[in-house]
This record gives C-alpha cells, sequence and structure tokens, in this order.
C-alpha cells in the first residue's frame, strides 16, 4: 500500500537531493580533474590484473585470499567479499602467487602486456595427511591500506573463541577489539570510541539491522553458519558508509556451493543450528539456507507444566537464505534475506494478566553486480530493513497492544572505479525511504470503548547521499584516500507538529499532507585518510572524518532493550554530527608474522541525545522526542593493538586507554559529565592455539575500569518511605570488570561424509562477580520499627558457565 | 528425573535472572538540600513538613530522624492575595484535627503522634486557612538564606462513578473479591488521581505499584478497571497471593483525590523510581518534584470519599 507513494516520491526526492548537493557536484569534478592531470604521466607502463579468486571444488568465493607478484613486493591485492581483486603492475613478467587459508597456495606465470582477467582456482588443503606447517596470513599487511581502524574478523577465529552457551557470537568477538567496549556481561551490544550504541551501522548484506540482539541482547542476530565475512570499521569510515557516527559493522551472509550439496550444523546447550546450501543449476546458480532455534521452552515445558510458572515460555529463532545467481561472466545476482524473531508470554496475578510478546528484524537484499570492463564495477542494490516490537496483553477487561518499528525501503547504485594504477575510485548514490513507527499504545474493552496514544503517528523520511571517493596512489610512498559524502534527510507528513505548554498541553498544532515536507537536512561529510609509508615494515596513518546521523535511539536503561525506539530526525530533533581526528603508527614485523598499531584519536560529538532529568517511562501521548534533551560530546584516546597472524598461536593483544564525557546544559546542572560508557583502560587478550590436528585450544581475558554510574548520595522521606536524592550523574564508579574463558575444540574422525568437532568451553573461568549494576535496597518505612539500607550488587553469570556444542558439517 | 528437572531450571534460571550480592560503598555524602513534603486539601489547613536530606548511609536512629527536621523557617502560604504565615508545631502540641488530618496526609499513624513515646514530628500550620475546591496556593519557604517556592491547587472533585466486586478468578479462592470502579472522566485535559484504600478500622494506603493516574489517553472517557488494595510501602516482600485483593466482609474506603498535573508527575515518577529500583531492565529516574530550590511536593488534593461493604 505504500509502495505507490514511495515510488513516486523517491525519484523526485533522489533529483531534489541532488539539487541541493551543488557544492558536491564541485568538489566531486574537482577531483575528477586532479585525477585526469595524473592519469597520463603514469598510465602507459602499468597494467591491472583482475577477476575473482574460487574455490575450485565448489566455485564458491573466496573472501581474503591474497595476490602478489613474486618478483614485485609493491604489487598485490586481498580479496573482496566475493571474491574479486583487482590490481596494477608495470608491464612484465611475473609469478602470481595466490594464497587462502586451508588452500594449498596457487603460482602461476602471467605475462602483463595488456590488462588481463583472471580466474584463480584454488584446492582445498586435505589435512591429515601431512601437518600443516604454516597458515597463509588473510589478510593484507595493516600498513598497506590507507584505512584507518579497520578490522576484518575471519570466522575461523571466531569460531575457536569460548562463548557463552557455545553459542558462536560475532557481536562478542569485536567486543575484544581495541576501541570497542562491550555492553555489559554477557551483552552484545557495543560501543565504539565514546559514541552510544546507536551510533553503529550494522548491516547484514548491506541491509541495516536495527537491533542485533536476541533476549536482552545476550545473544546475536547473527547465526554464525550463515556469516561469511565481518568487517568493522571504527576510525575513517568510507565515503560510501553513512547514518552513522561512529562505526559500521558489515556483515557478510555466505554464498552457496556451485558444485556440490553439502550441510553443517551444531547441537548446543540451548539452541541448534542447521545450514544447507548447493547448486541448482550447476556452476551457475547456488542456493544457502540457514536456521537457528533456541529451545529451553521445548525442553522444559514437560518438567514445568504443572508448575505455577508453567514452563520458560519464550524462544527465538533466526531464518537466512541466500540465492547466488552468475548470469554470464559479467553479471551475477544475489537474492538474500534475514527473519528473526524472539517470542514469549508472560501471565501474572492468577491469570488476570495475560500478555504475548515478540519482537525482531527481516530484512531482504537483492543484488546485481556487473562488470562493465576490468576497471569498471557496478553493484545495485534494492533493500528491505523492518524491526518491530509487540506486546499484547489483557488485564482488567482491557486488551491492549503496545508497538514500535521501523521500516526501510532502499536502493543504492555503488560503482568502482580503476582508471589507473595511482586512482581507485568509488562512487555512487543512496535512497532510503524510512518509516519509523514510535512507541504506540491501543487499549480496547469489553464493552467496546477504546483508547489509544492517538498523537503518536508513524513519521516518514527520506534519506538521500552521494558519494565519492579516490584511493590515490600519489607517489609510491603516499596513499591518499579523498572522500566526500553528500546527505540530504528530509522528514515528510503525514505529521502533526504540536507546541506544549509547562504543563504537556497542546496549545497549537500545524499539519502536513502526505509528503508534504516538515524538515530538511543538508550534510557535507569530507572523509579523508593518508598512508605515509615509512620503510617496508612500518607506515604513519591519519584520518580526518565527518560524519552525521539522521535516526536516533535514545536508552536510559542498563542495557539497550527490544522496546527502545528508533526516532527520525525531525522538527523536533537535530541530527547528530561528529568529527573525527585520528593518527597512527603501523607496523608489520617478521614477514607480517606479527602486525601492531598505535592510535589516537579525538571525536567531537554535536547532537548527542540524552532523556531529560526525571524522564520516567510511562504511557503518553507524546511523541518521545520531547523526552529529549541534547548537549554535546567528546572522546579521545590512544589504542594499543599487537597481533600474531601466523603459526600454531595466534592470537592478539588490545588496550585503550580513552576518555568520554558528555556536556548538557540541562543535565548535571549544565556540568561536563562522563558518558555511560567512557572506559578508563579498556583490555583484552585472546589467543587461540593449535595443539595438533585434533585439538585447539582458545582462550581470552578481559579487563575494563568500572562502569560510571550515578549513585544516590541522600536521602529523605515521603510518607514515612525512602526517597533518593542522586549525586552527579555518573560521578560513581562500579568495580571494575574482568574475566577469563577458556574453550577446547576436539576435531572428531571423519565418518564417511560426516566431519564433526566438539566445542568445550567455560565462560567466567574463575568465577568473577562482575557487576551489571549497583542499588541501594530498602526496607521499612520511618514510621515502622525499623528501617533496612543496603547497598547490593547485582551480578550476571557470576560463576563459571561450562558448555559443549557438537558441531557437524556433510559434503 | 528430579535431577533433570533441576538442571533445566537451573539453565532457565540462568538466563534470565543473575545473582545479588550485599556490598559496601564509600559515598559521597552530597550537598543537603531541603526538602518539602507539604498539603492542602478542601476543608483543612495547610500542613508543611520541612526536612533536611541526609547522607543515604546516615545513621538510621530515632536522633537521625528528629535532627533532620528543620526549625524556625519562614514559611507563607498565599492565596487569593492574602498570605498566611504557617508556623511551626511539634506532635506534642498537635490538636486532636491536626493530629487527624496528618495522619491521613502524611501516612503515619496517629498513636505515633501521641508525643509521649518520643516520636519526634513537627509541621508548619495554621487555623486562618482552609483549603477551597479550585483554588491555587502559593507556598513560599526560607530558611539560612535559602529560599524555596512552589504552587498547587486543589483541584475540581473527580468522584467516582461506582464501585463493585468480581470474584478471583480460582473458584476455591472464595474468601477473596477483586474491586472494580467505574470513572467518568471529565471533558478537560489533565485530570489526575491519587487513590487510597482502607480496611475496617486500617488507614488509609495508597495503591502499591501505582497510586496515581492521569486522564492523557482516556481524556473524556469511561473506564472500568479494577482497583487494587492499598498497601504500606517499605515491605521486604509482597505477598503475591494476597496482593490487590479484598476479602470478603471488609468494610472497603476509598480515597479518591484530584490532584493537579505538577502533582501527579510527583507521585507518578517517585513510584516509577521505586518500582525499578533494582531492576536490571529498569531505568533510573530522579522523583521530579514541583518545588523550586528544593525536593520534595506542595500538592493540593480534592478528596471525595466512596465506601463499600465486600459481600
Amino acid at each position: 500500500m505504500r509502495v505507490k507513494p514511495l515510488t513516486q516520491s523517491a525519484v523526485s526526492y533522489v533529483l531534489k537531493g541532488a539539487l541541493g548537493l551543488r557544492i558536491t557536484l564541485y568538489t566531486f569534478s574537482l577531483l575528477l580533474i586532479l585525477l585526469a592531470t595524473n592519469t597520463a604521466s603514469v598510465a602507459q607502463q602499468f597494467y591491472t590484473l583482475s577477476g575473482r579468486v574460487l574455490d575450485a571444488q565448489t566455485g564458491e568465493a573466496l573472501a581474503g585470499a591474497t595476490l602478489f607478484l613474486k618478483e614485485t613486493k609493491e604489487a598485490g591485492a586481498v580479496t573482496d567479499a566475493t571474491g574479486k581483486y583487482n590490481f596494477a603492475a608495470p608491464a612484465g613478467n611475473y609469478t602470481l602467487v595466490t594464497r587462502y587459508i586451508g588452500y594449498d597456495d596457487l603460482e602461476q606465470q602471467v605475462v602483463l602486456d595488456k590488462s588481463k582477467q583472471l580466474t584463480i582456482r584454488l584446492n582445498a588443503k586435505t589435512y591429515g595427511v601431512q601437518e600443516v606447517e604454516v597458515i597463509a596470513e588473510r589478510r593484507p599487511p595493516i600498513t598497506q591500506s590507507a584505512t584507518m581502524g579497520q578490522l576484518d574478523i575471519p570466522l575461523e577465529t571466531i569460531k575457536t573463541l569460548p562463548v557463552l552457551f557455545g553459542e558462536v557470537d560475532i557481536l562478542k568477538t569485536i567486543q575484544l577489539m581495541p576501541g570497542v567496549q562491550s555492553g555489559g556481561e554477557g551483552n552484545t551490544g557495543f560501543y565504539v570510541r565514546g559514541g552510544g550504541s546507536d551510533q553503529n551501522l550494522v548491516l547484514l548484506d548491506k541491509a541495516t539491522i536495527y537491533n542485533p540482539g536476541h533476549l536482552l541482547n545476550f545473544f546475536s542476530v547473527f547465526n554464525s553458519d550463515a556469516i561469511v565475512n565481518t568487517t568493522l570499521i571504527k576510525g575513517s569510515m568510507p565515503a560510501k558508509y553513512g547514518g552513522r557516527l561512529s562505526s559500521v559493522l558489515d556483515v557478510e551472509m555466505k554464498d552457496g556451493s556451485m558444485s556440490d550439496y553439502s550441510a553443517e550444523g551444531g547441537i548446543g546447550l540451548i539452541a541448534s543450528r542447521l545450514s544447507v546450501q548447493g547448486p541448482f543449476a550447476k556452476e551457475k546458480a547456488s542456493f544457502i539456507l540457514s536456521g537457528r532455534r533456541t529451545y529451553i521452552d521445548v525442553l522444559t515445558e514437560p518438567f514445568l507444566k504443572d508448575t505455577e510458572q508453567g514452563g520458560v515460555p519464550y524462544f527465538f529463532y533466526d531464518l537466512n537464505g541466500k540465492l547466488t545467481y552468475t548470469l554470464s561472466q559479467k553479471d551475477r545476482l544475489y537474492l538474500s534475506g534475514y527473519y528473526g524473531r524472539d517470542k514469549g508470554t508472560l501471565n501474572l496475578s492468577d491469570g488476570r494478566f495475560t500478555s504475548d510478546f515478540k519482537w525482531g528484524n527481516a530484512s531482504a537484499t537483492a543484488r546485481w553486480n556487473h562488470l562493465f570492463s576490468d576497471k569498471l564495477f557496478m553493484d545495485a542494490t534494492a533493500l528491505l530493513s523492518n524491526y518491530n516490537f509487540e506486546f499484547t496483553w489483557e488485564y482488567g477487561g482491557y486488551t491492549t497492544v503496545l508497538e514500535s518499528g521501523v521500516r526501510d525501503y532502499s536502493f543504492n547504485l555503488d560503482f568502482d572505479y580503476t582508471p589507473n594504477v595511482r586512482h581507485h575510485l568509488q562512487y555512487g548514490i543512496q535512497y532510503t525511504y524510512h518509516t519509523l513507527r514510535p512507541r504506540t499504545g491501543q487499549a480496547e474493552g469489553e464493552a467496546g470503548e477504546a483508547f489509544a496514544t492517538d498523537r503518536i503517528k508513524p513519521k516518514y523520511a527520506h534519506e538521500t547521499a552521494l558519494y565519492l571517493s579516490d584511493d590515490w596512489n600519489v607517489t609510491d610512498k603516499l596513499l591518499l584516500n579523498l572522500g566526500l559524502r553528500s546527505s540530504y534527510f528530509m522528514q515528510v507528513g503525514p505529521f502533526n507538529l504540536y507546541q506544549f505548554n509547562q504543563n504537556e498541553q497542546v496549545t497549537d498544532s500545524a499539519r502536513y499532507g502526505s509528503n508534504d515536507k516538515v524538515k530538511a537536512f543538508h550534510n557535507l561529510e569530507p572523509r579523508i585518510a593518508l598512508r605515509y609509508t615509512l620503510n617496508s615494515k612500518s607506515s604513519v596513518k591519519a584520518a580526518f572524518t565527518k560524519s552525521a546521523q539522521y535516526l536516533h535511539l535514545v536508552s536510559n536503561a542498563y542495557t539497550t532493550l527490544p522496546l527502545d525506539v528508533w526516532v527520525p530526525s525531525s522538527a523536533i530533533v537535530a541530527p547528530q554530527r561528529a568529527t573525527q581526528y585520528a593518527l597512527g603508527y603501523f607496523r608489520s614485523m617478521k614477514d607480517n608474522l606479527y602486525e601492531g598499531s598505535v592510535e589516537v584519536y579525538y571525536k567531537d560529538m554535536q547532537n548527542q541525545l540524552e532523556y531529560r532529568e526525571g524522564y520516567a517511562p510511562g504511557p503518553s501521548n507524546r511523541d518521545l522526542e520531547y523526552e529529549f534533551v541534547s548537549g554535546s560530546g567528546e572522546s579521545y584516546g590512544v589504542e594499543l593493538f599487537l597481533r600474531k597472524n601466523l603459526g600454531n598461536l595466534q592470537g592478539w593483544f588490545g588496550y585503550t586507554l580513552s576518555r568520554t564525557t558528555r556536556t548538557f546544559p540541562d543535565i548535571n546542572s549544565g556540568e561536563t559529565f562522563p558518558a555511560r560508557f567512557d572506559r578508563r583502560h579498556d583490555l583484552s587478550v585472546v589467543a587461540n592455539y593449535k595443539l595438533n590436528d585434533k585439538w585447539t585450544f582458545g582462550g581470552s581475558f578481559i579487563y575494563g575500569t568500572g562502569q560510571a554510574t550515578t549513585m544516590p548520595v541522600r536521602r529523605y522521606f515521603i510518607e514515612g518511605n525512602v526517597v533518593y536524592q542522586y549525586g552527579d550523574r555518573n560521578s560513581f564508579r562500579m568495580e571494575p570488570t574482568h574475566r577469563l574463558d577458556l574453550a577446547a575444540t576436539l576435531e572428531g574422525k571423519k565418518y564417511k561424509n560426516i566431519q564433526s568437532s566438539f566445542t568445550f568451553s567455560i565462560y567466567n573461568v574463575y568465577g568473577r562477580r562482575n557487576p551489571f549494576l549497583y542499588y541501594i535496597d530498602n526496607e521499612g518505612t520511618a514510621y515502622s520499627e525499623s528501617i533496612n539500607l543496603q547497598a547490593k550488587k547485582v551480578s550476571i553469570i557470576p560463576f563459571p558457565l561450562p558448555s559443549v556444542t557438537w558441531n557437524f558439517s556433510w559434503k | 528425573m528430579k535431577r533433570l528437572q533441576f538442571i533445566l531450571l537451573f539453565v532457565a534460571a540462568l538466563l534470565l535472572t543473575g545473582c545479588e550480592e550485599n556490598l559496601t560503598l564509600e559515598i559521597p555524602e552530597g550537598e543537603a538540600k531541603l526538602v518539602v513534603e507539604g498539603h492542602i486539601e478542601q476543608g483543612a489547613p495547610p500542613i508543611v513538613v520541612l526536612t533536611n536530606s541526609v547522607p543515604v548511609f546516615a545513621n538510621v536512629s530515632a536522633e537521625t530522624f528528629r535532627d533532620a527536621f528543620v526549625h524556625d523557617a519562614q514559611v507563607t502560604v498565599s492565596s487569593g492575595g492574602q498570605v498566611y504565615t504557617l508556623r511551626e508545631v511539634s506532635s506534642a502540641a498537635f490538636s486532636d484535627e491536626l493530629k487527624e488530618q496528618v495522619a491521613l496526609q502524611f501516612g503515619i499513624s496517629e498513636s505515633l503522634l501521641n508525643g509521649s513515646n518520643g516520636f519526634p514530628f513537627y509541621v508548619y500550620t495554621t487555623d486562618a486557612l482552609k483549603g477551597t475546591v479550585g483554588n491555587s496556593y502559593a507556598l513560599r519557604i526560607s530558611h539560612q538564606g535559602k529560599v524555596l517556592t512552589a504552587s498547587t491547587t486543589i483541584p475540581h472533585l473527580n468522584p467516582i462513578d461506582s464501585l463493585w466486586t468480581l470474584p478471583h478468578p480460582k473458584p476455591e479462592e472464595d474468601s477473596l473479591r477483586i474491586l472494580m470502579y467505574k470513572y467518568a472522566d471529565p471533558d478537560t485535559l489533565g485530570n489526575s488521581v491519587r487513590y487510597f484504600t482502607k480496611r475496617n478500622q486500617e488507614p488509609f494506603y495508597p495503591g502499591l505499584l501505582g497510586s496515581v493516574f492521569n486522564d492523557e489517553l482516556i481524556n473524556g472517557g469511561t473506564i472500568t478497571f479494577p482497583l487494587d488494595r492499598g498497601e504500606p510501602r517499605g515491605q521486604a516482600e509482597i505477598n503475591q497471593e494476597l496482593y490487590g485483593y479484598f476479602g470478603k466482609g471488609d468494610t472497603v474506603t476509598v480515597r479518591w483525590a484530584a490532584i493537579d498535573l505538577p502533582h501527579f508527575r510527583f507521585w507518578s515518577t517517585l513510584e516509577s523510581e521505586q518500582n525499578s529500583n533494582g531492576s536490571p531492565i529498569g531505568s533510573p529516574n530522579t522523583t521530579r518534584s514541583n518545588i523550586n530550590g528544593g525536593l520534595g511536593i506542595w500538592g493540593g488534593y480534592g478528596v471525595t470519599y466512596h465506601r463499600i461493604i465486600i459481600k
């Protein structure tokens, strides 16, 4: 039903957005001129080598494979998520080496007398025949790219690390990286460089996932069997990404195999997984389907059905699917989707209160890749993202429904153009139509009387962005990444803008019709990064990034909740903006056996949001935005990172020293206060050790400064009951958090076509009682016999928690 | 079998709960603030209790309680162009009417106010002013250079339409009844109510989990809804089986007080804070006071009483 206005308006708003972006176009043309002048001097001697790296048996794309020319160390590339590579070298005869973890190296002769396209097929290593000595690097040396603070996290690493309840979780691995903080014990929420949890752009096959957690964020929505690649960008965000201030988490779903059918899965303590894949047209088209479901509800039901609670009436599930179709050498089509739900019921008061709740994300991606030439590549995507939350209850003769959600329709057109060896351009246009449904409630009585939050309506907005970036090899030593993103956001009707008096009563209202402009915002977001190579082993990098964010989520609770509401920039709330400066020194050691970096950053954030003082969540007929106050934020810090990439023992050490503060005129009497996620020290040590072909061990240790919190400092009585007077905002620190987790993976013998393994893990090995929250409990009243005040610490998983998961794969 | 059941329960509990332990915290003392607890009700004098907030872990003793009272403050209430000065009275000197009003408005039992048992209580009040429905009252307090101001109204009365009872959902619990009420909201937005219930000779207790409501979502409508029995706060544990219910044979009196919006906000934020204290998914928030320069409440009550004998 909503498709019609969307298609009509999409075109006109893309154009309108573009018109507003004249400045951008000027800058773009300037860049292009710069480019052209550089092209002439170098173009003749260089040719490009491009193509894809595939699994020789299955035809699957291999992401992260390394290619280089033996004769010249300068030239080489790493394949992207679709297995593509592209690099240039002076004309000549070369030996091209291709490496990929778990595959045999491939060397081949290449005569580079013109630009060439080459598909490379690698054979999987046959394990068990001989000892695997060295595992080839998957990453390019960190000294090479211009991007700062980009982390690629291979799934193999993730899978050998210890996890809670045996559920492999990419979000929890990400929290182990420097500059990234966890949202609390067992929690998948994360904070990057002093940014709020709403400032991370979480993408699954390019579609935005608005609430990436299950069960109060103990588990992420990413089923590890369905994921192939995860990239976190926390520093200099390339111009193609936008809409969030702090980071991009780009998660890519696996392609199915083009040649063989296979299945994999696992049975764990709380959930099981199954994934099947294969071709439906050999070498042309493939599918993959993955599912995961928890079964606490099913397992406990027979035992608890006679108890008061009647079981644990809660479960969640995820479904992922992807179709890949090779139309021609030059065209590929991808269709992928995700659907996940948390569901449960809750009954109280002898059945007088009955309720059920459900929430979850859904996404769909349709993607067409086209190779115009070896220099120009196009990626066209149509996307759907949806998140919704629904809570229905019956009590006292009324049925009440509480709902909230987000729905996006997007279309992106991205180009990748390598005119010559000196330049690599990325440019494109992105458009999204947002529908943000705030928290609305409706109640209906038995007699048919109905009440609703009728002043709270969905909000609609168009978001457009135009971007251009160029990786420019200025000299052999200097690589410059110049990017510019021009973003435009327009809130449109239907919308009623109310004016309220001090008593929160409506004094005036303005009505906007369907698709009428309510408020528009335009931001120019320059992204500049440079890398200067000091010598073959080390480089320095610097970055300057401006970003704008048009959607916001404000949370007051100790953890992000499924009922937290996303709101758009509008006539009521202005966009968030940030400027980040970063500088780093990168070094690779012993032939990239070790790599290390030191990065410093400073981030200035404007229009940050918090709930106003004295806000209490409750039913209201006023948009939530009226409960926000805005202010500025500041974060700075230094991050150390040391990683061992190869050998039987691999792992990393990350340490962050940082400070994050906020200044709001209406909070803490205008005094600057520590942000809730301000953490002075944050340390993580991660290791995995391959003992032999059977056993692999993994471990992680974390330490973090205690969480900033606001505690009562004084008390008084009202009607004899204790009421607290709170101290300065976030001026109190909880105990530091630290924890050791261990895991061991045992590879089983191959039986027929089934390879299986057991993963044993212990979460919180030494039973640390990490604080989740502090509060002061009170019993009694001023007028009763006694009164008791006691500070309490609440911990989650305060003891060693073992788990075992059986994983299998069938080919 | 028992064992498996235990393990499953254990795992389930793990997923949903954590553990709690006592803690000794070094908390800074903070700055003492003046706290107002003051009400004016139709037909009754203004009564104001003035105290200082004390450090959260200050000794819990009769001395701390007594020392928190603020004496010798200049307290005035103005209404309709007239200024009334309130004078300080200690519980030993309370008249019977004052004793009754203090007990009712501040949730303290009359026996405690008998002075002889050493329980100290001080209020500021005046005989010269009695609350009238529809009037506004401005409070001004000055003490040692600090000035607090607030204003409130006694809103027009919004009585309940009717009261009746329904049986307990479990037929075997035939001694317990659910109290129902019907309320027709006037067509003006902003009507708010605070309710208290009284069983037989017990004192009035406000609704435990929520004693206030507001017509923001039901403006002008008529609702019928269960009215939970009020209970004293500060209980170590709520008796889940009895919560909300009344007993057969009880004489129930409902004190139904119309309040203005700032008064409503005070109780609603206070109750929200008390209910979410210690909850991992709760949101810590501060109570919204209507006192400029201090904490607490200056609130008018427009009260009607309703009685039902439960059969």
